[in-house]
């Protein structure tokens, strides 16, 4: 569970990014986090990572603060970046090994699993290339197995789908209900409302770094008194203020 | 035609753009062009001093027009030489190389935009050489509006031919030796041949300290040694048109030499198209792919289990040793120090009388001197201090991993550390067995060494903490312009110097164990405070960079 209090921040002290957000991501849902470009969603998430500062407030994950406790905190959750361009000069096992080392992801444990999910993924016979000669997508399957790999109760995944193909994305979907089925969370931006509405159990919308809409997608139609889809409710929220 | 243009005029834009030059580096430009006023002065004073001395002797044979000629074969093979590594980036790992593939355009045309900056860098290059030669000797000969005339036109078209050859052998060994299949690796090759071009000038110069001496024994073996000149410009041959076409009996004679001249260089910048046109697209596609290895087969052996510290020390000693700019300034350049001064050493003939000073020398004072070398060395050496530095953008994964702080500054501390050895293995051979330092003695500087090259790291990783350049676009951009190196050199150098000059004047700190057990306390003292203030830096910075 991710808990997100009364958190602000600003950048070099003039326009707020996030302001006084509030929001609870609970355990056993895919939780999905929309918003405009410049919204404040990477903002947010780099916070909750660990990335940035936070000005005010307090953000918990599994009840550990990531300001107080860092360490543990970082230890429950496993993160895919926007884009996967880290680690290029290592090799696709060395970056593995380099994370099953952080995460103490026992040898027995790492060999099942990187063979079963670079399998999956398409891109166990180049795990012996260096990380830059992979395209976008491999990029983003190398950096998805190196989260799953310590099987984190948190997934925080942004923009996960971009650039890969279908039976992968198809796959990292199956493997997000799968996890949450366990009672573990899924946290994920993205900007293909298609599949906010087709995977995600709840919904926040932020725009000028201030929550619009948090609750499923039941609550949003009752709200917004619709049957539309989520595209018209976002660009109402969004653009026609 | 007009795009043609269009398209050259944007290519030398990017070429020579300021765009990502701060104001700091334009100001340091300024300076440099400053500076470079005096040194120009001093040239100019040198050449006048080789071609004046060689012209009355080659002047009584009448053959003082070889001064023309060897300046010319000389100019040549330096443009040939100094612009390859120019071409290969030009022409075949230019970041913007392949959004001009997807134009509209045939491929010469991209060629000859691609050949015009570097071309411009070859005419500042024929310059140097060409300009004090041309005028010390059109001074010296009395020379007329005849001679400077062609020579200005001579200038203009002499550099083409060495600079196309340069380019058809290289666009040979991109198309045909599979060098481009490995784009690190010969960015690499690239660095390393820079490196041996500047010791190979300071061996030249070293060779040639005295021009006065120098001109009269050139002189004298110039005139033996006509013939053999005549032959050495076949391999440039452009450089006996170029001669006549400067200095003729008449003027008619210069004139249909440089028709001779100019019709040449036309045959060749044909033969360039032409070899370009076949050979250039073919070696410059599929370049930015990169390479790929063998087929990825068993798992079980590639599997390592280590600590988290030692993980991450290997994930920056093989980052290092695979970004090209990173081992060519980490490593290379490290292997370099020692070897500069190993050349001055044996250069100045002072090999010998080291070694006889070594015998005569009081082991303490030998001691201090090694130290100081080995601490100059490691001074010298970026990659502590472009610990933070060469992570750029992708900083931000050390901030959501869970791996504390202080593990990956120690292991960004170990992974320098031991880079440092390498030029401590060097110097160690340098002071073993070239030196024949005893064998005490170099037992207890490789102590003391090891030590002083922790305080080197720490201090580089402090500089590096506090004004870390982590916007770069390209991975040079780590080591240009940057202050924290050197900083990082003052500072030990200002510490330890204090620490030197003190045990070496103090009178009660005599013979080797008293003289080790002083620099053990110092070196201990210092590493203590920059091991303090480094992890102080730490705790305070490391979440806020980036």
């Amino acid at each position: 569970m991710i808990e997100i209090q009364n958190v602000t921040k600003s950048y070099s002290g003039s326009k707020k990014a996030v302001d006084t957000l509030n929001l609870t991501i609970p355990d056993g849902k895919i939780f999905g986090f929309l918003g405009p470009n410049g919204a404040g969603k990477s903002t947010t998430i780099k916070m909750i990572t660990g990335i940035l500062p936070i000005d005010e407030g307090t953000i918990t994950i599994n009840g550990y603060d990531v300001t107080q406790n860092p360490i543990e905190a970082k230890k429950a959750f496993g993160y895919v970046p926007d884009h996967p361009d880290m680690f290029l000069r290592l090799k696709g096992i060395e970056y593995l090994n380099f994370i099953g080392d952080i995460y103490e992801v026992p040898k027995e444990v790492r060999e099942e699993k990187i063979e079963s999910l670079t399998k999956t993924f398409g891109i166990y016979e180049v795990l012996n290339d260096p990380i830059q000669t992979y395209s976008h997508g491999m990029r983003q399957k190398i950096i998805v197995t190196g989260v799953l790999l310590h099987e984190p109760d948190v997934w925080i995944l942004d923009e996960p789908l971009t650039g890969l193909d279908p039976k992968s994305s198809y796959t990292l979907k199956e493997m997000m209900r799968e996890h949450t089925r366990k009672g573990k969370t899924v946290f994920f931006s993205t900007h293909v409302l298609e599949v906010v509405e087709q995977l995600c159990d709840q919904v926040a919308i932020i725009n000028n770094g201030v929550l619009e809409f948090n609750g499923d997608m039941s609550d949003m139609k009752a709200q917004f008194q619709t049957d539309g889809s989520l595209e018209q409710i976002f660009l109402e929220l969004t653009n026609h203020e | 035609m007009s795009n043609t243009f269009t398209l050259f005029k944007i290519m030398m834009k990017q070429y020579f753009s300021w765009a990502d030059k701060d104001d700091k580096q334009k100001t340091g430009i300024l300076f440099f062009i400053i500076a470079m006023i005096p040194v120009t002065l001093f040239w100019f004073w040198f050449v006048n001093g080789i071609v004046s001395g060689i012209h009355p002797i080659l002047a009584e044979a009448n053959l003082q027009h070889l001064i023309i000629a060897f300046a010319l074969l000389i100019t040549g093979l330096t443009i040939i030489l100094t612009s390859i590594p120019t071409i290969v980036t030009s022409f075949y790992f230019a970041n913007d190389l392949e959004s001009y593939l997807t134009l509209p355009v045939k491929a010469y045309q991209i060629l000859i935009g691609k050949t015009l900056a570097p071309l411009i860098t070859v005419y500042g290059a024929t310059a140097v050489i060409m300009v004090p030669t041309l005028l010390m000797y059109g001074l010296t000969d009395g020379a007329g509006s005849v001679y400077i005339i062609f020579s200005l036109f001579t200038f203009v078209l002499f550099p083409i031919i060495p600079f196309i050859l340069a380019s058809i052998l290289v666009m040979f060994l991109m198309r045909f030796a599979n060098i481009a299949k490995n784009k690190d690796r010969t960015k690499v090759f690239a660095g390393i041949f820079s490196f041996a071009m500047v010791i190979g000038i300071n061996v030249v110069i070293r060779l040639n300290q005295n021009p006065e001496n120098m001109s009269s024994d050139f002189a004298q073996w110039i005139q033996k040694q006509d013939d053999l000149l005549w032959g050495t410009s076949k391999f440039l041959p452009n450089v006996y048109i170029a001669t006549k076409a400067i200095e003729s009996t008449y003027w008619w004679q210069n004139a249909l030499f440089f028709i001779l001249l100019f019709v040449v260089t036309g045959l060749f910048i044909a033969l360039f198209m032409w070899i370009g046109q076949r050979l250039y697209f073919q070696g410059v596609q599929g370049i930015s792919s990169g390479n790929k290895g063998k087929t990825f087969t068993s798992l079980s052996n590639k599997l390592y289990v280590r600590p988290v510290y030692w993980s991450y020390t290997l994930k920056e000693l093989r980052t290092i040793y695979r970004t090209p700019s990173f081992f060519i300034n980490c490593i290379v350049q490290n292997l370099f120090a020692p070897f500069f001064i190993l050349i001055i050493m044996f250069f100045e003939n002072n090999l010998g009388s080291i070694t006889e000073m070594v015998d005569q020398f009081n082991e303490k004072y030998i001691l201090l001197a090694m130290f100081g070398i080995s601490l100059f060395v490691m001074g010298s050496n970026p990659t502590a201090t472009s610990s933070i530095s060469r992570e750029g953008y992708n900083w931000f994964t050390n901030k959501y991993l869970p791996i504390d702080p202080k593990t990956i500054i120690y292991s960004k501390a170990l992974a320098a550390w031991i880079i440092d050895w390498v030029s401590i293995a060097v110097l160690f051979i340098l002071f073993t067995f070239l030196l024949k330092v005893p064998f005490l003695v170099i037992a207890l500087w490789v102590v003391l060494t090891a030590l002083a090259s922790w305080f080197s790291v720490f201090m580089g990783i402090y500089v590096d903490l506090n004004n870390p350049r982590l916007n770069w676009s390209d991975e040079q951009q780590v080591f240009k312009s940057r202050f924290a190196p050197l900083l990082t050199l003052l500072i030990q150098a200002f510490s330890f110097g204090f620490l030197i000059l003190a045990t070496w004047n103090l009178p009660f700190i005599s013979g080797l164990w008293l003289t080790t057990l002083t620099l053990l306390l110092g070196t201990g003292i210092a590493l203590y405070i920059a091991h303090k203030i480094a992890m102080k830096t730490t705790q305070k910075r490391f979440h806020y960079l980036g």
